[in-house]
């Protein structure tokens, strides 16, 4: 009777298109939109080339040591100019045009390089260390007149040095710094932990007192937790599926979730586990209406989704800092942590730690659920 | 009052459901609007989160740390491998220097940070300009301490950098409240509301209301009645919140602009709630239909996410989302825009919530004409 239980639900579930849509459509249709909105959106971070901004400069020598300055200024990697400067005559003009996606407007005042800008962003705050290396220069060139030419020599050696001593530290081969793919890493986790409403709906047609389904099956002959058992079985394999359909779209429009597929996919499976248990769990509780139930599995899906980050990425540092416990706690995180691990880290034990995490959440609701469930007399429906 | 009253009896059966809606909403939206500020890199300013990690422990290297956090904000992370890796990934920090045994002499530095972005080369420009100022004055003759008082003469640029008009603030707690609660209000009466409307809106119950002796006119009022005074109460509760975390500040000067918007917002939202309901959906596709609307529109409309990062093309689908108009309508009265943008893009929402009306008048009239067909 397991295979007959197995088969049927799997085809209920299959034909249920509410379970379809969490785990696959829901998925691909907001795996998309985020992709569109902020797929690229680490490139905002990296450093622009061409800033736009107006220079107007009376004081010949500031604008003939401003212009050597400027040229010498070109970003590292690309060998592309910092600035894209568009001179003006006069003061005024060049206030006007500091308006929209001009950053800055460079001018001078009492033999002095100054700016002027919209606000206090960072490409704003670069411009201001053009001003202050600068003002720097000129400062120092100042104090220095003072003392002996050997002494200057040394000094302007040491102002003008192209060598670095800030030597920078790589984190490893795949560390990788694009915060925003935790949104893609949640999106997978939520479609794991939708699995709960399936696993409720599950529940409430094994119960007689909620579902006529319930009555019917609580009259057979197949033993309760053979059909617990098949059906949630069946489910999980099915939802899992799906889930592994919704990642592959996302790998198809250019997601980057690293190069661990298989690891993927088992947490994909463990995922979609401990969402249809924990399902199994809430569905098992007392006599509360399938609304209600349904409720709490929404309740339960999205609050842990939104600590993980869901909405707000911050989310899970703060949880991190200030509330470390719900964090190994929380499904959704572990899940993200998981998938995080694998596209970070070269070994694998934080994400065995979480995968282990995940397997013991899953026996406990399990366990919970069947205690919960067990035994049930139904005198009166 | 008949069908006044029932919507209220059906809101009451549901009242479980409805208690748990509200209080998830509630919280999620009670944090997000206390931690929801972090996430604007770019209103920050020029202060960047660091960490200096000194294994020198000499005057110089004491004076370098002594620069650099009287410039950025310090964060105490641990000097772990993984925990700097977790938290440049999570943006908790932005540049990690390591000021090396020895420093005094050789001048050697390294760092962590995330490879090419702004916050970093920021960061770095000033460690660079600090070590050649400080390393010219100590060639050219003076002390430690004097070179240290003399560089950081030659790099304050104060008064060098001005604003054209005010400078841009950090926007307050309220503008990330009254934002997100576009997203709350979606997802809350679409959950609550639209389940009760379309009890009314099944066939069989509609068939025996029609032949029922009230007119079709007092039928739709008392309807409409009952959502405006649900809606009203949902969107009332969410100020009484508002005035009780910013200690009435609500209703204080431009502030108060804030219920005026998020009114009208209202008023879209129990548009789009009409246009749902008009069809005849299940709980769960409902559920599913304001999971991706809430959804969508946040992400999209900026709320979530900062408009910063999209692309041109994105901008300009954003621009059909009301949540864009409603981010605008707030953002206007805390950055520069001033009252005439706001009125614009309250008024935008206006047209949406007409629009939304009329799309619900009209697919309630075609799906009634499919019925008796």
């Amino acid at each position: 009777m397991f295979w007959h239980n197995f088969k049927y639900t799997f085809l209920i579930t299959l034909r249920s298109k509410d379970q379809i849509f969490w785990s696959l459509i829901f998925t691909v249709i907001l795996g998309t939109l985020f992709y569109s909105t902020f797929g690229n959106a680490y490139e905002f971070e990296q450093l622009q080339s061409n800033i736009p901004v107006v220079v107007y400069l009376d004081d010949e020598e500031v604008q003939k040591n401003f212009s050597e300055m400027i040229e010498g200024i070109s970003i590292v990697e690309s060998g592309e100019k910092l600035l894209a400067v568009t001179y003006v005559d006069s003061f005024e003009e060049g206030k006007e045009l500091l308006v929209d996606d001009t950053i800055g407007f460079f001018y001078s005042e009492e033999g002095k390089l100054k700016l002027m800008v919209n606000g206090n962003g960072i490409q704003e705050s670069i411009l201001s260390t053009i001003v202050a290396n600068y003002h720097q220069i000129v400062t120092i060139m100042t104090d220095l007149s003072s003392k002996n030419p050997e002494a200057q020599m040394a000094a302007i050696e040491k102002l003008f040095s192209e060598t670095s001593n800030n030597e920078g530290i790589s984190l490893g081969k795949k560390a990788n710094m694009d915060a925003y793919s935790d949104y893609f890493f949640n999106l997978i986790a939520m479609s794991c932990l939708f699995a709960s409403f399936a696993g409720v709906t599950f529940t409430i047609n094994n119960q007689a007192n909620l579902s006529t389904i319930g009555a019917r099956k609580n009259v057979s002959n197949t033993g309760g937790l053979t059909q617990i058992v098949a059906g949630l079985s069946a489910i999980w394999i099915l939802l899992s599926v799906m889930t592994c359909i919704a990642f592959g779209y996302l790998l198809l429009i250019g997601v980057n979730f690293g190069d661990e597929i298989p690891r993927i996919i088992l947490t994909i499976f463990v995922g979609n586990m401990v969402g249809l248990t924990s399902g199994f769990f809430i569905g098992s509780i007392g006599k509360l209406s399938e609304g209600v139930k349904e409720a709490i599995a929404v309740a339960y899906s999205l609050i842990s989704c939104f600590m993980s980050g869901l909405m707000l990425q911050l989310m899970k540092p703060m949880i991190h800092m200030y509330c470390p416990i719900f964090e190994k706690i929380n499904p959704a995180a572990r899940l993200c942590d998981a998938l995080y691990s694998l596209k970070v880290y070269e070994n694998y034990d934080r994400f065995n730690e979480n995968i282990i995490t995940l397997l013991v959440m899953t026996v406990i609701f399990t366990l919970g659920g069947f205690l919960l469930g067990r035994r049930k007399q139904y005198a009166s429906i | 009052m008949q069908v006044f009253k029932t919507f209220f009896k059906i809101l009451n059966k549901q009242k479980h459901q409805f208690i748990i809606y509200i209080s998830i909403f509630g919280v999620l939206l009670g944090v997000l609007s206390n931690v929801g500020g972090n996430e604007r890199k770019e209103f920050q300013g020029s202060k960047m989160d660091i960490v200096v990690f000194d294994y020198d422990n000499s005057e110089e290297s004491k004076y370098l740390m002594e620069y650099l956090y009287s410039l950025h904000n310090k964060v105490n992370v641990k000097d772990d491998r993984e925990e700097i890796q977790d938290s440049l990934y999570w943006q908790v920090i932005d540049y990690v220097l390591y000021i090396d045994e020895g420093y005094s002499e050789t001048g050697k530095l390294s760092n962590i940070k995330r490879d090419g972005t702004k916050a970093s080369i920021y960061v770095e420009e000033q460690i660079a300009a600090y070590q050649k100022s400080f390393d010219a004055y100590v060639a050219a003759g003076y002390s430690s301490k004097e070179a240290y008082e003399k560089t950081i003469a030659a790099l304050d640029s104060n008064g060098l950098v001005g604003y054209k008009g005010k400078s841009s603030v950090e926007l307050p707690k309220q503008y990330y409240y009254f934002t997100y609660m576009t997203y709350i209000l979606i997802m809350l009466l679409m959950n609550v509301m639209a389940p009760i409307i379309m009890v009314f809106n099944k066939k069989e119950i509609k068939d025996r209301n029609s032949v029922a002796p009230m007119t079709i006119k007092s039928r739709s009022t008392q309807l409409i009645g009952a959502t405006a005074v649900l809606s009203i109460a949902v969107w009332a509760a969410l100020i009484i919140v508002a005035a009780i975390m910013f200690k009435g500040q609500v209703f204080v000067g431009t502030n108060a602009l804030n219920l005026l918007s998020s009114f009208v917002f209202l008023l879209l939202t129990v548009g789009l709630v009409c246009i749902v309901s008009s069809f005849n959906l299940k709980a769960p596709t409902i559920s599913m239909i304001s999971n991706i609307i809430a959804l969508g529109m946040a992400f999209l409309g900026g709320v979530f996410v900062p408009m910063e990062i999209f692309s041109d093309g994105i901008l300009k689908i954003a621009r059909f989302m009301p949540t864009y108009w409603q981010v605008k309508a707030t953002e206007s009265l805390y950055v520069d825009g001033g009252l005439d943008t706001f009125f614009k893009c309250v008024g935008i929402e206006a047209l949406f919530a007409l629009a939304f009306m009329a799309i619900a008048l009209i697919v309630a009239k075609v799906m009634k004409e499919r019925r008796e067909g």
